[in-house]
């Protein structure tokens, strides 16, 4: 039953849990790059690999397809997979930290309020000369704007005296997302002819992004990677409770106002860039756990791979199913958005969610 | 048993007029205790008379309300709480195991405080480790999940955590509360070695009279906040204590084994309120 481990002096099976979920790590990176090419490949017109490597290498068949490879499809691939990973990095510090396995930027107003940000940017705009579209930069910023200080009121509100505590949190998080979703459905019933741009921002859209968003979420994702590194232990230990965190020499509050901003800047700044994509930060963490356990050390990197597989593939499906080709079932609206990701992951998400649910309770 | 030895000219805990509760809610009041390094000391009582209460304070899980508590000699709530964690374990009485950790991963985060910002477990963190499950006979168990272990191996995997912490000092909060009379003793047998092999101070709070008279040096029993008797088993555990404390009619006689005072309870005493209240 002693197996040598590969740093030697640990004891273990043959391929013990540690083994075990690098080699699940290993697959689930090799799973993302293989649909992140299909990505590239596929969608209105189909391309092959070498037409997709010219098209890279500046050398297209046609003006058309370098666009559509390299103005479209690439960015969007790399935007999709960054947004998911963070997302679903911040539903399992989320749910780690806060020790409720509902918890997820959803459900604690981060992403209601970095939707909110986005849509009073827009609804702001519109009627003046100037009126915003996605393409402008200043919508992701109102969004992350939007997130982080839904997430600080949430904390704020949540504490007393010595600190806060989970339950109070997800309790906060839970009515401040409700009110600050009412403030958007107030938005949405003024905004008039432009429901259509604002309802993406709801149910998050990767219809029309492009290397601007990608450079305005790459620099989010690179200043937080720092603050998730230090975030990962102090998240193990605060999944204890709090008194075996204290008796581990945790300072709780400091620990979980660490790891709670660093949930807040990932989920903000996915959704200042795609939107409320639904389900995805509550549900590739649980798929993660089922993977490799609850230790951050490995759930965290897992759930960034099953959250950056999960949004490529479903964009991918609402790109193939935006069914265009059906003549009487043209979703094509007049600003050419297709049908939004977010609807395939609600769509999809919900089931599987349920499914997961009566597995994991038998 | 750690690398630092800590000063052992000062008592392991000295509390100076300690009053203790939660917010306006005063549990004890002025509680001045001195424990030596190296005892086993149990903390006994009814419910609410302030006993766990009383090791949260020495443990800093709550700040006292006024007063200090010191730590070989230092202030506990001033001191950086990783360095106290290098000196003391806690196994707390509630424990709440997130799905699929496994005894490994739960037990490795007992490095925490002698590691780095990173985490990072080196030969020293593995050899304290493998020295934990050992001693609390985990090594079957290191990659089952926590949630799937039975009540007195999870119990001993919280154990480990606490062990691979490597204190002087180690706090109890009703460690055998819901184990088996078998795991009870496996457990204060463990606790009990570790006193004796290795010199670890035990404070604990036990509910049962004769395990706490058995597995201790020093007896304190607490009533309404109040240390009412103070001292070796033998001298604290009489009918007195039972009759004023507990409100039972109890004998003490000695355990034809162990040779440890062991109470019998008879029948609990109703208190003149209690009975009004039962009449009305």
């Amino acid at each position: 039953m002693i197996g040598a481990s590969p740093n030697g002096h640990r004891p273990g099976g043959v391929a013990s849990p540690g083994v075990r979920s690098r080699r699940t790590l290993v697959i689930l990176g090799a799973l993302l790059l293989a649909v992140m090419f299909a990505y590239v490949m596929l969608g209105p017109v189909i391309f092959g690999p070498e037409q997709v490597w010219r098209a890279l290498v500046d050398q297209a068949d046609e003006v058309f397809h370098r666009i559509s490879v390299w103005e479209v499809r690439v960015p969007r691939v790399f935007i999709a997979a960054l947004a998911g990973a963070m997302l679903a990095s911040s539903g399992a510090f989320l749910q780690s930290v806060l020790r409720n396995p509902l918890a997820a930027p959803a459900t604690v107003g981060v992403t209601q309020g970095a939707v909110l940000g986005a849509v009073l940017a827009l609804a702001v705009s519109f009627g003046s000369e100037g009126a915003l579209d996605d393409l402008n930069a200043f919508v992701p910023m109102a969004a992350i704007v939007g997130g982080l200080l839904a997430g600080g009121l949430v904390f704020a509100l949540s504490y007393r005296r010595a600190g806060t505590d989970p339950v109070r949190l997800i309790l906060t998080g839970v009515i401040v997302a409700a009110a600050v979703s009412s403030v958007t459905s107030f938005i949405v019933l003024i905004s008039g002819s432009h429901i259509d741009s604002i309802v993406r921002w709801l149910v998050g859209s990767l219809g029309n992004r492009t290397w601007e968003h990608l450079a305005f979420l790459v620099p989010v994702a690179v200043l937080v990677l720092p603050l998730v590194v230090m975030a990962v232990p102090l998240a193990n230990a605060l999944q204890l409770g709090d008194a075996p965190s204290v008796s581990l020499g945790l300072r709780t509050e400091e620990a979980r106002a660490i790891t709670l901003m660093t949930a807040v800047v990932l989920a903000a700044g996915s959704v200042s860039v795609v939107g409320g994509i639904a389900f995805l930060g509550l549900i590739a963490p649980h798929l993660a756990r089922t993977l490799v356990g609850s230790d951050l050390r490995r759930l965290l990197p897992c759930s960034a791979l099953v959250g950056a597989i999960i949004l490529v593939s479903a964009d991918l499906l609402a790109r193939v199913f935006s069914l265009d080709w059906i003549p009487f079932w043209d979703i094509q609206t007049e600003s050419g958005s297709r049908v939004p990701v977010g609807a395939f992951t609600a769509l999809v998400g919900a089931p599987f969610f349920l499914y997961l649910m009566r597995k994991r309770m038998r | 048993m750690t690398e630092h030895e800590p000063i052992k000219s000062s008592p392991a805990f000295t509390t100076d007029e300690v009053s203790t509760g939660y917010g306006s809610h005063v549990v004890s009041r002025r509680l001045s205790l001195t424990i030596e390094h190296g005892t086993r000391t149990a903390l006994v009582g009814p419910n609410g008379s302030g006993k766990s209460t009383t090791l949260k304070t020495l443990a800093r899980l709550i700040e006292p309300l006024s007063g200090a508590v010191y730590l070989s000699g230092e202030d506990i709530n001033r001191l950086p709480t990783r360095q106290v964690a290098r000196q003391m374990a806690i196994l707390p009485q509630v424990h709440e195991v997130p799905a699929e950790l496994t005894v490994m991963e739960l037990v490795e985060q007992g490095r925490f405080p002698h590691v780095g910002t990173l985490g990072m477990l080196r030969r020293r963190d593995d050899e304290a480790i493998q020295d934990a499950i050992g001693m609390t006979r985990l090594a079957d168990f290191v990659h089952r999940p926590i949630d799937t272990l039975s009540g007195g191996e999870r119990q001993r995997a919280w154990m480990a955590l606490a062990l691979s912490q490597q204190t002087d000092i180690l706090l109890l909060d009703e460690p055998t509360t819901f184990l088996d009379v078998g795991h009870q003793l496996d457990l204060l047998e463990l606790i009990t070695g570790l006193n004796r092999d290795r010199g670890v101070t035990i404070v604990m709070v036990l509910h049962d009279l004769n395990h706490a008279a058995r597995f201790s040096d020093r007896m304190i029993a607490m009533s309404g906040g109040d240390v009412v008797a103070d001292g070796p088993p033998a001298e604290v555990l009489t009918p007195r204590l039972l009759r004023d404390c507990f409100g039972v009619e109890a004998s003490v006689v000695t355990d034809p084994v162990t040779g440890s005072p062991m109470c019998i309870p008879h029948s609990p005493i109703f208190s003149d309120d209690e009975e009004n209240a039962a009449n009305e």
